[in-house]
Order: C-alpha cells, then sequence, then structure tokens
C-alpha cells in the first residue's frame, strides 16, 4: 500500500514526512495530500507558519480545511502535543478522521530549539500510540538546511510522501532517542545548590539576574515559578537537593537544575494534567511559561533540565 | 551577646520573635518595657523569671504572670490578658502589650496544628482591639521548619530575615483572611495547617489575594484539597494575573470544586 488510505490500525499516528525544496513542490505535494484525504471524507487541519497559510489559502479551491492558530503557542515544542491532543480530539468527536499538515519553522532557531524540535517529532509518534488512529503530513523545507538533515528527521517518521503517494521511511528508528548532549554553560555563570527550605533564595537569585538583563517584568514570574516547581521536583523526587546555574545564551536567560533522580517517561511534561490528578503539574507548567525547556534524564547522570526564557519576549 | 531590635509594635498587632538565647531574651524583654513605657502603654510578660520580671516588678505599668507550668497555662493566660486589657483602659492606658515566652505558655513539642489553633487563640485577643502580642520561641526549643510556619500567621518576625515563612496569612475577620508572599513547596506543610485551622473556624473561606506572588503547584494542591473538605466554600479574591494564570494552567479550574477565584 502506497496510497494516503485512511490509517490501517484503530490506533496510532501515521508520521508523513514531506521533504521539499521549492514552494511550487510544496504546493502540489501538499494540495495533493489534501485532496486524497478529502477523497477519504477525513476532517483536514493545517498548522503552518502564516506565509504557507496564506499560499495553501488561495489555492484550496473550496476544500474545507481547518486552520489552527499556533501563534499563541509560542515557540516551545514542548506546548504541541496537548495541542494536538485537544485539535484533534476535537475534530475526531463526529467520529471523522483526522488527516494534519504541520509545518515548523527550522529556520533562524539555535542550536537548542532544533534539538527539541526534532525530539518532539519523535515524541509525537510515542504521544499518540494508544490514541484514535490520524495522520500527520510535516513538510520540510530543504534547501537552506544541511544535506543530511532529512535522514536525521526520517528516524522520527514512519513514512514519507513522495508528492503524490505514501511510502514506507527506511530511515524511521522508534528508538531510543538518540539526544545531543547538552553544549557548556556560557561564561560567566552563577551555581547555586539548594535543598529544601531554599526556593525562596532561589527566585532571589533569579530575579538578581534578570534584573540584570532588563527581563520584562512578567516573564520574571514565569521563570521563578518554572524554577520553583523544578527545585521542588529535585527535593521531593531528586535526592532532595539539585544545583542552579544561571547563564544568558543566545536571547535568552537559562537556567538550568541537576539532581540525581531520573524522569522514567519522557512525556513528563507535555500532557495536560486532569483536575482529578494530584500531582504531575511541574514540568507542565515549566513548559507552559518557559520559552523551552529541554529535559535530559539518566540513571547515570540523573536529571538535567534547561529552562529558556526570551530576554526580548513581551 | 545576641540583641534584638524590636520594630515599633502597634496596639492590635500580633508578632513573632524567634530568640536565639536565653540572655537575648532577657536583653529583648527589657527593651519591650522600655518602650512601652516611653509609648505609654501597659505591659504584661508571661515568663519565667529573669532579670526583666525583677524589673517590672518595680513599675506600676508593668503585670508579670508566670504561669509555671504550661498545664492550663492557656486559660490562664486568656484570662488575664482580658482582665490586663480592661484594666489598660480604666486606667488610660493607650494600649496593652503583651510578651509571651511561648514555652511558659504551650510545651516544646506541641504539633503544628495545635501550635497554631493556640496562635489563632492570641489572635483573637489582639482582634478588633488595642492589645498586641508578642510571641516568643526560643529557637533551641522548637523545631525550626514549625518555628519558619508560625511565622506565616503574625503581622512581622524578629529576626527580619531568618527561618521566616515565605507567606503570610493572617485573619481579618471571621471567615476573611489575607494571603500573601509566595506559597510554595517549602511552605506547603505550615499553609496546609493554617487553612485547617481556618476551616475549623469556618467552612466559608474569603483569601485576600492581592499580595499573593506567587503560588506553585504543591500550593495549589494544598488549597484544593482545603476546597474539597466537606462543607468547605472557598473564594479567592484579588488574585493577580500570574496566579490566575496558574490556576487556569493546573486545570484545577475543572474539578467541580467548591472554589471560585476572583481579579
Amino acid at each position: 500500500m502506497t496510497a494516503l488510505a485512511p490509517p490501517g490500525s484503530a490506533y496510532g499516528l501515521r508520521h508523513v514526512l514531506y521533504p521539499y525544496d521549492t514552494a511550487d513542490q510544496y504546493l502540489a505535494g501538499t494540495l495533493a495530500y489534501i485532496d486524497q484525504a478529502h477523497t477519504y471524507g477525513a476532517a483536514v487541519l493545517i498548522a503552518v507558519p502564516e506565509v504557507r497559510r496564506d499560499l495553501l489559502q488561495s489555492h484550496l479551491n473550496g476544500h474545507s480545511v481547518a486552520f489552527l492558530d499556533t501563534g499563541a503557542l509560542g515557540r516551545n515544542p514542548g506546548r504541541l502535543i496537548p495541542a494536538w491532543q485537544e485539535w484533534i480530539a476535537e475534530h475526531q468527536r463526529d467520529g471523522r478522521t483526522v488527516h494534519a499538515v504541520s509545518e515548523s519553522t527550522w529556520t533562524g532557531r539555535s542550536a537548542a530549539e532544533l534539538s527539541e524540535l526534532r525530539y518532539h517529532e519523535w515524541l509525537l509518534n510515542r504521544a499518540f500510540a494508544q490514541a484514535p488512529a490520524w495522520s500527520l503530513l510535516c513538510p520540510y523545507d530543504t534547501s537552506d538546511q544541511p544535506a543530511d538533515s532529512v535522514q536525521t528527521l526520517g528516524r522520527m517518521h514512519q513514512w514519507l510522501w513522495d508528492g503524490a503517494d505514501c511510502v514506507p521511511g527506511t530511515d524511521y528508528d522508534p528508538g531510543p532517542y538518540p539526544f545531543e548532549p547538552y553544549g557548556e554553560p556560557c561564561d560567566p555563570y552563577e551555581e547555586i545548590p539548594y535543598t529544601g527550605g531554599d526556593l525562596a533564595a532561589l527566585r532571589r537569585k533569579v530575579a538578581a539576574c534578570a534584573h540584570a538583563h532588563q527581563l520584562p517584568r512578567q516573564r520574571l514570574h514565569d521563570l521563578q515559578l518554572a524554577v520553583t516547581e523544578i527545585a521542588a521536583n529535585s527535593i521531593r523526587y531528586g535526592g532532595g537537593s539539585g544545583t542552579l546555574r544561571i547563564w544568558i545564551q543566545d536571547g535568552a536567560m537559562v537556567c538550568e537544575l541537576r539532581d540525581t533522580g531520573v524522569i522514567a517517561d519522557p512525556l513528563a511534561g507535555r500532557i495536560r494534567p486532569t483536575p482529578a490528578q494530584s500531582g504531575g503539574r511541574g514540568l507542565w507548567f515549566a513548559n507552559q511559561v518557559c520559552d523551552l525547556v529541554e529535559i535530559r534524564s539518566n540513571e547515570s547522570e540523573g536529571t538535567h533540565i534547561r529552562l529558556h526564557v526570551d530576554l526580548l519576549h513581551e | 551577646m545576641e540583641t534584638t531590635a524590636f520594630p515599633v509594635l502597634e496596639p492590635g498587632e500580633h508578632a513573632c520573635w524567634l530568640v536565639r538565647t536565653v540572655g537575648e531574651f532577657a536583653d529583648g524583654a527589657g527593651q519591650f518595657l522600655g518602650h512601652g513605657a516611653r509609648t505609654g502603654d501597659k505591659t504584661l510578660v508571661i515568663a519565667a523569671p529573669c532579670a526583666a520580671s525583677r524589673a517590672a516588678d518595680q513599675l506600676s505599668s508593668v503585670t508579670f504572670l508566670d504561669p509555671r507550668t504550661p498545664a492550663g497555662a492557656r486559660d490562664l493566660v486568656a484570662r488575664t490578658v482580658r482582665q490586663e486589657a480592661l484594666r489598660a483602659g480604666r486606667e488610660g492606658y493607650r494600649a496593652l502589650r503583651v510578651l509571651a515566652q511561648m514555652e511558659t505558655i504551650t510545651p516544646p513539642g506541641t504539633g503544628l496544628d495545635d501550635l497554631v489553633e493556640h496562635e489563632l487563640s492570641l489572635q483573637d485577643l489582639t482582634a478588633g482591639t488595642a492589645t498586641s502580642v508578642v510571641c516568643a520561641y526560643r529557637q533551641d526549643l522548637w523545631d525550626a521548619p514549625l518555628l519558619r510556619g508560625l511565622t506565616a500567621l503574625h503581622s512581622w518576625h524578629v529576626p527580619a530575615d531568618e527561618h521566616a515563612a515565605g507567606f503570610r496569612m493572617t485573619p481579618t475577620g471571621p471567615g476573611c483572611w489575607v494571603l500573601s508572599g509566595a506559597v510554595d513547596y517549602d511552605e506547603t506543610r505550615s499553609f496546609a495547617a493554617l487553612l485547617r485551622a481556618a476551616l475549623a473556624r469556618s467552612r466559608s473561606l474569603r483569601l485576600d489575594c492581592r499580595g499573593l506572588e506567587l503560588i506553585d503547584a504543591a500550593g495549589l494542591k494544598v488549597l484544593t484539597d482545603a476546597a474539597r473538605v466537606p462543607g468547605a466554600r472557598i473564594r479567592v479574591e484579588g488574585v493577580t494575573s500570574t496566579v490566575a494564570r496558574t490556576w487556569r494552567l493546573s486545570g484545577y479550574g475543572d474539578a467541580g470544586l467548591n472554589m471560585e477565584l476572583l481579579p
């Protein structure tokens, strides 16, 4: 089977990578995907940058699609999975299958953001493994990207879209995910050990650094909340103590919190907590208020979490 | 020797003094008497005998009370404070100020809930009156996290930045409280104890949160657990945009609790 039939399994994500290098190719291939989706009676959801949205809108020829507003989500890929969960649930209510298009912006982003975007693509497979089946096309502009980037992204996509048909991807690797190692903190940085009773002191340290770099007040509150949550997790679950490091990098204030605990669930902080859920809100808050959250966690090195808040973001 | 510089004690205030040494208490009690004499207040010192109490015997404006043993001391203290407040009014004093050496009223080792209840009964003696109370806790006799929690329900404490809770929760009327500062995981034990005490007095609570700068997931959990107490109804007023956002993100708003947040 090569055509984009409705997903054969009742569960799981059909995750399709579409590498392209011209606007014409983008338009032709994406419209072909939408055409096929409509043939199968699927609901079509589109989450793309504004320039792509305008291009698609002018060529849809009356096809009914829903454009999703991703602007409110900001740049943090950690907010995308819960957003997709809500969008998909909303459009699957009437029993229709969902075929979606999602294009991330891969240019003008820091190495840390690109790394998290790639990880997000891998996590999508896991997040929807037990969910009702749906299909997601990920157009990827190769024209200004490294030559090996398609292969890298191919690891996270089981399928490739060739512009007309869906074919199995040859680079797909379900895991474990090969995390890229963190870079060193930028100098100068502050390092503050903490344990129970130190949360207020940590917030004061964050405030002092934020004031020195003119971080807007609301963003300081965001960062203080995130640091409080992650440090509290260290105290509760991460061996009772940890270390905070603060520095400025790529136009953002970065707070790194390290402890000896292990976060076993790769989706921690990316699933909206239920009202009845008693815990599990700390990382969720961090993802919702920070511009980027990076997590590295394993048995040998413990957990290192980096919280980024853009200095110029209002 | 450690010394304490007391802030001005206004009528109706309920303050906390975390005493580092026995000598510091004696010195501070002397200061307390001196302040009272200068401001025209009547003074009640509840303490074991010390230099200050001996000096107090010489002053007509000062009453000294040694409960001898904490057993039954709470009732004795409450009676005495009320009597002295009435006397102060009759005799033309501006106010009554009380210094209580807490180990003489309640034994060290008392649990947080019991201490909170006791503190609230002292607070009741000041509410709507010209009586002010300073609760002196010796740091070598009491558990440090417990003392930290207790500072939350006092209008101020000395030393200023030592062993202090990051938040304040003080009563302003029946079922009405002001909650300010930051409630985080470090504060959950004392925050929960204060909410339990507040709900024991009134199942309907109004929390004025205009000064609440931050509440984290652990603090929200404590607040929502309180709202799950049978019959509890909690109205959270004056929330800042930061707190409102945290609440919205938490999802607790859809938990069907008898609790509302208002700007």
